[in-house]
C-alpha cells in the first residue's frame, strides 16, 4: 500500500534503529501519547530494538480507554431505551460500564449498532424517524470535527431525531498535566501525528518552550516512529527542545482549518473526567449552548434512580489498579500486580486494558 | 359485484409458508419441487425416515456444522456452497474421503422460494463438485424473526483409509506449516456486505471444497501430520489450537503470509488482524519439512492449492505457543482472539 | 488514538455542496469518504480517518521525508 509500505520496509527500519544507536549517549524517558502510536510499537515490537538507555511511555492516548465508566453507564441506560438506537464506533462495544458493555445490552435486547463513521448515523436517523438516533461520540482532536461534521448534516437535513454522547478529549492539556506531574519521568514527547493532522502544531510549540521539552509530530508506521524517536533523540542529546514535525506528508504546521473552524464553531472546552486519571482541567469538549438540543446529556436528563457510579481504581486486597500511574509515565504495565490475572482484554479492570489501543491490551496481545 | 364463492386457500406462494413446514401438501411440494430435483440419488430416493447404505471401511469420520451467515448472498457463494464446502473440508481435515452428507433446513416463513432455490443449487453444484451425496434432509419453518432467512445444518461421514492419522496432535518439531491459498478473502468479503461498515472489493469468497486436493496429497505423502481449515477464529485461531493439542511452538513468517492487498486495505482501515479472519477455502497443513516441496507441487497443481506457500514450522516441544517472526527479525506472540474482532477507529 | 490510513481518490462527488464526498480506494478495498475539508481530487491520496479525509498526503513531502531516511543509511 503507498505510503504505508515504504514505511515498514525493513532495511529503513534496520538503519533507523542503528542511526539512534550512534546518537545515544544518555539515559531517556520518550512518551508517545497515542492509541494507535502504541499500538503500532507492541505490533512491531520495537522497545525491543532500542537501545537500552531508551525508554518509552505509553501515555493516555486512546480516547476508548479513558472515557469515564459514568459516560460509559450512560450509554447503556440510553441503549435500553426502547425508543433509542445507541450506534458508536467498533472499539467502544466491549469497554465496560460499571456493570456490563455494549455488547452485552446488546444481547439483552438493546438496540446497539457498530458503525465506522459518525456520518453512517445520520443515515440511520434518516432510516428510523420514530427513533431517537444516539451516537455515542468519543474521541480526541481527530475524530471530534467529525463527529461536528455528522451534526452538521443531521441539521441540514432537519433531522430531529439525531444528538451526541460526547466524551471528547484534548492532547496538550494531558502533556500538560503529564509534565507538571511531580512522578513524571518524561523527557520528550511523540505527538500524535493524527490529532496533529487537524489541530495544527501551535498549542505544542507553548508546550515545548514552557517546559523545555521536545515535542516531535510522528506518524504511525515502524519507520514513521523510529524517526519521531530519532528526532527527538537528537533534540534531547543537543539539549534543545522544540516542535519538530516528522510526519510532514500528513501534517501541515496549521492543521486542518476547515476542521478547526468546525470546532470552533460548534464546540467549547469543558473540565474533563480522565478514565483513571481523574479530573484534568479544561482538557475536554462540549457542544456549545447553541446545539444543546443534539447534546445527548442535556436532551436525555439523567433518571434519578440512574446516578453514575464513582469511578474509582479497582482493587484486589491491599492491591491498586495502577492505570493513573501508567499512562502518566510513572510505572509501567509490568508494575501492575493485576496484568495478565485478574485484568485481561476478556475482563479488563484498568483503562489501559479495555480497547486494544490502550497500553496494557497492546501489552498482552503482543507480549 | 358480491360473490357467494367460498375462498379457496391459495397453494401456490412465491414465498416460505409456515405450511411449507407443516407436513402436509405444501411440505411435499417443497420437497418434490426443490430438494429431490437437486438433490437426486438412489440414496436419498429411499422415501424412508432415513437412510441405509453399505460401507466397507474400518475408520469413518463423521463432522457437523451450522450455517447462519448474513448476508446469505455474497461475492464468490451462498449460505448454500458454504454449507456443503464446509462439512466435507471439515472430513478431509480429518484424513476422510467425504461420501454422504444430510441437510438440515430451518427456514423463516417469508422467505422467497426462488432464493431457496438458487440456494438448493448452489448446494447441488458444490456437492457434485466435491463428489458427494446428499442422502437425508429435514425442513421446518419458523415464524418470521425466529430465525433469519435461513439456517442450514449440514453432516457428513467419511472414510478414512488404512494408514492415513491426522491429528491436530501429531504436529512436531521439523514439521513447516503450509497454508493452501490466500489469507482472509471470505471474511472480509463477508464484513463488506454488512451494511454498517458497507465497502465495495472485487475480493470473493474462497468458499470452495479442498477434499479433491487433500486427497492428492493424501495419496502421495504418507507423513502428512495435521490438516485443519481456519474457519473462524482464522489462521491464528486454527494455530494456537494445534499449538495446544501438540503442545507446541509454532512459528509463523511475517514475510511470508500470503495475504492479498484487498484483505490489507480492509484490514489497514477498519482496524483488524488478518490472521483472525475467517476463510473458506483455506487448509492448513502440518507435514515433515522433507516432504514440503513434494505438498506444495501438489497442493499448486490444483486450482484451490495455486498460492500455497510455506507460512512457518513447528519450532519445539514446550509450552504451547505461536510466535510470528516479524519483519525486523523480531518475535511477537500471535494469541487467540479475544471475544470477537471488532473494527477500530483508534 | 486515531487510525488513518492513506487511500487515493478514484472519483468526486460533489452534488452536496456542504458534503462532498470520494469513493476512496484503500488497495483494492473501495470506501465513501467525505473530503469536505480538503482540497483534493480524483488521483490524491488522503488520509481517512472514521469517514472523513482529515488531511491530503503531500506527496513531495513524502518523497522528502524518504529522502532523510535514506542519508540515515548512508551516514
Amino acid at each position: 500500500m503507498k505510503y504505508i509500505d515504504e514505511y515498514r520496509d525493513t532495511e529503513q527500519v534496520r538503519s533507523l534503529v542503528r542511526a539512534i544507536r550512534k546518537v545515544v549517549t544518555k539515559p531517556w524517558h520518550i512518551m508517545e501519547i497515542c492509541g494507535g502510536q502504541t499500538h503500532a510499537i507492541a505490533r512491531y515490537r520495537l522497545e525491543e530494538m532500542l537501545p537500552e538507555k531508551v525508554r518509552l511511555l505509553h501515555g493516555p492516548g486512546c480516547p476508548v480507554c479513558v472515557t469515564p465508566v459514568g459516560i460509559i453507564d450512560r450509554a447503556l441506560g440510553l441503549a435500553k431505551r426502547q425508543d433509542v438506537i445507541l450506534a458508536s464506533f467498533g472499539d467502544m462495544m466491549r469497554v465496560p460500564g460499571s456493570r456490563e458493555d455494549l455488547l452485552r445490552a446488546k444481547a439483552h435486547g438493546a438496540d446497539v449498532r457498530m458503525l465506522y463513521s459518525p456520518l453512517d448515523a445520520v443515515d440511520l436517523a434518516v432510516r428510523y424517524p420514530d427513533k431517537q438516533i444516539v451516537f455515542f461520540a468519543i474521541g480526541f482532536e481527530t475524530t471530534a470535527p467529525v463527529h461536528m461534521m455528522a451534526l452538521k448534516e443531521a441539521i441540514r437535513r432537519k433531522l430531529d431525531n439525531f444528538s451526541l454522547l460526547t466524551s471528547l478529549f484534548m492532547v496538550p492539556p494531558a502533556i500538560e498535566a503529564i509534565l507538571t506531574d511531580a512522578g513524571s519521568r518524561v523527557d520528550g514527547f511523540l505527538t500524535a501525528g493524527h490529532v496533529c493532522a487537524i489541530t495544527g502544531n501551535g498549542d505544542y510549540h507553548h508546550l515545548a518552550a514552557r517546559y523545555k521539552t521536545p515535542m516531535v509530530v510522528t506518524g504511525f508506521e515502524p519507520a514513521d516512529l523510529l524517526y519521531g524517536i530519532y528526532r527527538c533523540l537528537l533534540q534531547l542529546e543537543a539539549g534543545i527542545y522544540k516542535v519538530e514535525n516528522a510526519y510532514k506528508r500528513a501534517v501541515p504546521e496549521e492543521g486542518n482549518p476547515a476542521a478547526r473552524a468546525l470546532m470552533a464553531e460548534m464546540l467549547e472546552s469543558c473540565d474533563q473526567e480522565w478514565r483513571g486519571i481523574g479530573i484534568i482541567p479544561q482538557s475536554g469538549m462540549r457542544l456549545k449552548e447553541a446545539f444543546a438540543r443534539y447534546d445527548t446529556a442535556r436532551r436525555f436528563p439523567l433518571p434519578a434512580d440512574e446516578q453514575p457510579l464513582c469511578d474509582s481504581a479497582p482493587s484486589v486486597g491491599r492491591e491498586r489498579c495502577i492505570a493513573g500511574d501508567i499512562m502518566r509515565g510513572i510505572k509501567q504495565t509490568k508494575d501492575c500486580p493485576f496484568f495478565g490475572t485478574y485484568c485481561t482484554p476478556e475482563h479488563p479492570a484498568g483503562a489501559p486494558m479495555v480497547s486494544s489501543e490502550g497500553v496494557c491490551a497492546a501489552y498482552y496481545k503482543y507480549k | 359485484m358480491i360473490t357467494t364463492n367460498c375462498p379457496l386457500p391459495f397453494t401456490d406462494s412465491d414465498c416460505v409458508l409456515l405450511a411449507h413446514g407443516g407436513g402436509g401438501r405444501l411440505t411435499h411440494e417443497l420437497i418434490s419441487g426443490i430438494f429431490y430435483p437437486a438433490f437426486r440419488n438412489p440414496l436419498l430416493e429411499q422415501d424412508h425416515d432415513g437412510c441405509v447404505f453399505p460401507v466397507e471401511a474400518r475408520r469413518m469420520a463423521c463432522s457437523t456444522d451450522s450455517f447462519v451467515v448474513d448476508p446469505i448472498f455474497f461475492p464468490g457463494g451462498d449460505i448454500g456452497d458454504l454449507a456443503v464446502n464446509g462439512t466435507v473440508n471439515d472430513l478431509a481435515c480429518c484424513g476422510a474421503r467425504p461420501l454422504y452428507l444430510t441437510a438440515g433446513f430451518i427456514l423463516e416463513e417469508g422467505l422467497p422460494l426462488s432464493d431457496l432455490r438458487r440456494i438448493v443449487g448452489s448446494m447441488k453444484a458444490a456437492a457434485e463438485r466435491a463428489g458427494v451425496q446428499i442422502v437425508a434432509g429435514d425442513t421446518k419453518v419458523v415464524e418470521r424473526g425466529k430465525c433469519d432467512k435461513l439456517f442450514i445444518n449440514t453432516s457428513g461421514i467419511g472414510v478414512v483409509r488404512e494408514g492415513v492419522r491426522i491429528s491436530p496432535d501429531r504436529a512436531q518439531p521439523g514439521d513447516v506449516v503450509i497454508c493452501s491459498g490466500p489469507i482472509g478473502p471470505h471474511g472480509i468479503t463477508i464484513l463488506s456486505a454488512r451494511e454498517s461498515l458497507g465497502f465495495e472489493t472485487n475480493l470473493k469468497s474462497d468458499t470452495v471444497s479442498l477434499n479433491n486436493m487433500i486427497a492428492g496429497l493424501l495419496d502421495s505423502i504418507e507423513d502428512v501430520h495435521v490438516l485443519r481449515d481456519p474457519t473462524r477464529g482464522g489462521v491464528s485461531g486454527t494455530l494456537n489450537e494445534i499449538a495446544q493439542a501438540a503442545g507446541v511452538e509454532i512459528i509463523l513468517d511475517e514475510a511470508s503470509l500470503p495475504i492479498p492487498d484487498a484483505v490489507r486495505g480492509a484490514s489497514e482501515i477498519l482496524g483488524l488482524d488478518p490472521l483472525y479472519v475467517a476463510n473458506e477455502g483455506l487448509v492448513l497443513a502440518i507435514l515433515p519439512e522433507e516432504k514440503a516441496d513434494k505438498a506444495l507441487a501438489i497442493m499448486r497443481n490444483c486450482p484451490e492449492g495455486k498460492g500455497a506457500a510455506i507460512i512457518g514450522h513447528i519450532a519445539m516441544k514446550g509450552k504451547p505457543l505461536v510466535k510470528m517472526k516479524t519483519l525486523y527479525g523480531n518475535y511477537r506472540i500471535v494469541d487467540m482472539l479475544s471475544g470477537e474482532q471488532l473494527p477500530r477507529i483508534c | 488514538m486515531c487510525l488513518a490510513i492513506p487511500g487515493k481518490i478514484l472519483s468526486v462527488d460533489d452534488s452536496i455542496p456542504e458534503l462532498k464526498m470520494a469513493k476512496v480506494d484503500f488497495s483494492g478495498i473501495v470506501k465513501n469518504i467525505c473530503i469536505q475539508w480538503v482540497d483534493a481530487g480524483e488521483g490524491d491520496y488522503v488520509l481517512a480517518h472514521a469517514g472523513m479525509a482529515i488531511a491530503v498526503v503531500d506527496a513531495e513531502q513524502a518523497c522528502e521525508t524518504l529522502e532523510d531516511l535514506k542519508k540515515l543509511t548512508i551516514e
